[in-house]
């Protein structure tokens, strides 16, 4: 399935099917202009791609003592991103593995929107239907640090990204916080459509993929996760 | 000679900049009040005083305020991690009174 087709009979918004290949090709190989590297206690660098806009890398670390909260950070971007991907929701921006400076890591396209908590009301400016589907990817992932820190908004359109899907929030647990979903309740968007069931299904099909070259309990252990709630949204039909 | 613990937050501009939205400090011997030196108009500001942030480094239930001193500090880096909106880990400064 190309992204977002399962959605368009129903208008549903089309999440820039064609170009993400493309994108995700560009992060890979486009000569890189610069690398800004940002002040702060997790380390994030900016890249600016030549004649093609900007990036956030995020380094790998394997050594899980030392740098706890940076653990399989990497891997679990490029894994969100496959669920995203297979979904066909494209709520995750485009993000590939790269070697940046001489560290191994993660490069996601850079998104020119909001960060959530500068929007106050946002639940009010965001498209339902990406709501809703924002909800669905968070509820299958199980995450647990989903607060108005780690989304970006468009309010122009009513898009929805989402970012941040690492250790704290997929695995160790970071606040408990659930706010697309809780948002997404409120507003009543906990029906699964046909083409979002479609949607599952499809990614049930292919979630198997995502295994291939991990043995980490962890991750493992996620993605089993992931087809267990999968299951159970296309037996109940609903968030609720 | 006064201890200050602070934290300083920053937003990312369309130039790939970042931009210091605030400076969270704390005077060692005050330890339940935090300042925050910035635009208490900036919609992150309002945000954190309004919503507060989450305590990830004891994985405690309820939200921390600036007023919750050193755990508020120490819990703003892992909420604020994304890039888009960064925030250092708690420093130290000492000024001279």
């Amino acid at each position: 399935m190309s992204e977002g087709q399962s959605f368009e009979k129903n208008d549903m918004p089309k999440p820039e099917a064609g170009p993400e290949v493309e994108v995700e090709s560009v992060l890979e190989k486009r000569e890189i202009e610069s690398v800004e590297r940002l002040e702060g206690y997790f380390q994030v660098r900016v890249v600016k791609l030549k004649d093609d806009g900007q990036a956030m890398f995020r380094e790998t670390s394997d050594d899980s003592e030392r740098n706890y909260h940076q653990f399989l950070r990497s891997e679990l971007e490029l894994l969100a991103a496959g669920i995203d991907k297979r979904l066909g929701f494209g709520l995750v921006p485009p993000v590939v593995g790269r070697t940046i400076e001489g560290s191994a890591g993660v490069l996601q396209e850079r998104i020119f929107a909001e960060v959530a908590s500068k929007v106050p009301d946002w639940e009010y400016l965001v498209n339902d239907l990406w709501l809703a589907k924002a909800a669905v990817f968070d509820y299958l992932i199980g995450n647990r640090d989903r607060h108005s820190g780690n989304f970006l908004i468009d309010p122009s359109t009513g898009r929805i990204w989402l970012i941040d899907h690492d250790y704290l929030s997929l695995i160790a647990g970071g606040s408990e916080e659930t706010e697309i979903l809780d948002k997404a309740k409120s507003k009543n968007l906990t029906q699964l459509s046909k083409e979002m069931k479609e949607s599952i299904g499809f990614l049930l099909a292919d979630i198997d993929s995502l295994k291939q070259g991990t043995e980490d309990i962890e991750i493992l252990d996620f993605i089993e996760k992931i087809k267990t709630r999968a299951q159970v949204l296309l037996n109940t039909g609903t968030l609720a | 000679m006064t201890l200050f613990y602070f934290v300083d937050l920053y937003e990312l501009d369309r130039d790939a900049k970042q931009r210091k939205i605030a400076t969270f400090k704390m005077q060692e011997d005050e330890p339940g009040k935090v300042e925050v030196d910035g635009d208490h108009g900036h919609p992150v500001l309002e945000s954190i005083n309004r919503e507060g942030i989450f305590d990830y480094k004891n994985a405690r239930p309820g939200k921390l305020y600036p007023y919750d001193g050193m755990s508020f500090l120490e819990n703003l880096k892992y909420y604020f991690r994304s890039g888009y909106l960064l925030a250092t880990d708690v420093q130290k400064m000492t000024v001279n009174n």
